[in-house]
């Protein structure tokens, strides 16, 4: 279980002005299970995200996680470097390479074959996959995705959704997810905090109690519709005018 | 790569074109003129500044500067990368003062060093490298600037050594612009080290043409020009694709 108690993020602007980023955020993120957070575009997810793995520093609160937990960030463009082959970028930043290890890792996530590919001129989704696969050989404790389905096509996308639920599903995972899609967070999440913009704050949250096996079936099931509307009128009743750059 | 023939069909036919236009006006048509030389006499200029200019000894010494000056550059540049850019990252803000030297006139450099070191082969070398490396480095300076925050996120989410992320990260995402970068230093470099000769008037191809212009001779600074624009063309050749050889990825 990782726990973020009462985050808040400021920046100090060239005009010598506070801009309140993120104003005390708290989230449960519960070990083993997909969490996600659905917020529109410019609220600070990303900033969120960062400080959650120790990539930038909050301005108050603190993250509290058990041990010495790895957590991976994986943003949302360029997760791969192009100039590294499939099995280098995978092995980056390893101490001891266990070619065995690597070998199942990339099978799991479809990149089998493609050992000596760089990554250079190929499909978001592909980049995506060595990202996946990277966290994995660094046995993380969680994996955090910072806008994962940006720019995938749909099919792609489809495929991806599967791919997190078979890791999760696999190598008992603990994921969190930022998006500005309802959709995509629903079909993965188990559960979903709703995150307003200016400041970056969080007006909800909610236990998604769909089916554990989950499939495209599930779009169309009572129950999720049902949890869709009940997420769009939430932000509706901050903002009526706009659903905030807000993805169905 | 369709692109690629059309433009290379489409130049080849143009180049047929006015290389015969130009034969049938000015070998035939046109009488004697200061505009371009009769086709015919460019082929004997050819063998007169072989003879009498000592054109081998020119390309021999002008090639082994420019070519020696850009070898050991990229040499400097690939072995300290590491430490180049450490200090261009940790100390930005004093870096940037020094800027201000790229608005200095290198033809102002090279008249110095020709004050400084007349008839010396070694300067001219010396000379070049400097005008190399320090394009070169201005420009690994701006890219060390533009590094991709994505890049530096999962480098330094991955727990790798700063040392490494220098090398294997910043050094990796501004090598293709740098290479690139190359083919333009390589043009300039040619004009500068030309320039250079000119001022010494002792050896190189810069040399040829002070002399051929002291002379009026007309046709041989057109057989000059021509010799020049294939060795120049064929220098950046080489160069694109040494870099198309070595960095398979692109700068995203």
């Amino acid at each position: 279980m990782i726990e973020v108690k009462n985050i808040s993020k400021e920046n100090i602007d060239e005009n010598g002005f506070k801009d309140i980023i993120l104003k005390n955020i708290s989230l449960n993120i519960p070990s083993e299970k997909i969490t996600s957070i659905i917020a529109p575009s410019g609220s600070g997810k990303s900033t969120l995200l960062k400080i959650i793995s120790r990539l930038e520093h909050a301005t108050h609160g603190e993250i509290i996680k058990n041990g010495n937990q790895k957590i991976v960030y994986i943003p949302s463009q360029s997760s791969s470097f192009p100039w590294l082959n499939v099995e280098e970028n995978i092995s980056l930043g390893l101490h001891e390479k266990d070619s065995t290890k690597i070998k199942s890792i990339l099978s799991f996530v479809g990149l089998e074959g493609y050992e000596s590919f760089h990554p250079n001129n190929k499909s978001n989704g592909f980049r995506f996959r060595i990202a996946l696969a990277r966290s994995l050989a660094h046995h993380p404790t969680a994996i955090l995705l910072d806008e994962p389905f940006h720019q995938m096509d749909v099919q792609t996308k489809k495929e991806i959704l599967l791919l997190i639920l078979e890791i999760q599903k696999t190598y008992k995972a603990t994921f969190l997810l930022a998006t500005t899609n309802i959709t995509e967070a629903l079909f993965l999440s188990e559960k979903i905090y709703l995150m307003k913009k200016d400041p970056g704050e969080i007006i909800s949250d909610l236990v998604v109690d769909l089916p554990k096996k989950r499939d495209e079936s599930i779009y169309d099931s009572e129950k999720f519709i049902q949890l869709r509307s009940q997420i769009e009128k939430s932000f509706k009743k901050i903002d009526s005018q706009k659903l905030f750059n807000l993805s169905i | 790569m369709k692109e690629k023939k059309i433009l290379l069909q489409n130049s080849t036919t143009l180049f047929v074109t006015l290389f015969f236009v130009y034969v049938v006006l000015f070998e035939f048509i046109l009488p004697i003129n200061k505009v371009l030389p009769k086709p015919s006499s460019l082929y004997e200029s050819f063998i007169h500044i072989w003879s009498d200019y000592n054109l081998l000894f020119a390309f021999t010494t002008t090639t082994s500067v420019i070519y020696v000056a850009i070898a050991l550059s990229v040499l400097s540049l690939y072995a300290g990368a590491k430490y180049y850019i450490k200090l261009f990252v940790e100390m930005r803000y004093s870096i940037l003062p020094f800027q201000i030297f790229k608005f200095v006139p290198i033809f102002f450099i090279a008249v110095l060093f020709n004050l400084w070191f007349p008839n010396n082969l070694l300067a001219e070398l010396l000379f070049g490298l400097l005008v190399v490396t320090f394009l070169a480095m201005n420009r690994l300076f701006d890219e060390s600037k533009k590094m991709k925050e994505e890049y530096l996120l999962i480098a330094r989410n991955l727990n790798l050594s700063q040392s490494d992320i220098y090398k294997k990260i910043y050094w990796k995402s501004a090598l293709p612009t740098l290479a690139k970068y190359y083919e333009k230093v390589h043009l300039s470099l040619w004009t500068l080290i030309l320039i250079y000769e000119f001022i010494d008037n002792t050896h190189g191809f810069g040399f040829i043409f002070r002399t051929a212009l002291d002379y009026k001779d007309f046709t041989a600074l057109y057989t000059l020009a021509i010799i020049l624009s294939l060795l120049i063309w064929l220098g950046n050749s080489v160069i694109r694709f040494v870099n198309n050889r070595i960095i398979y990825w692109s700068a995203e």
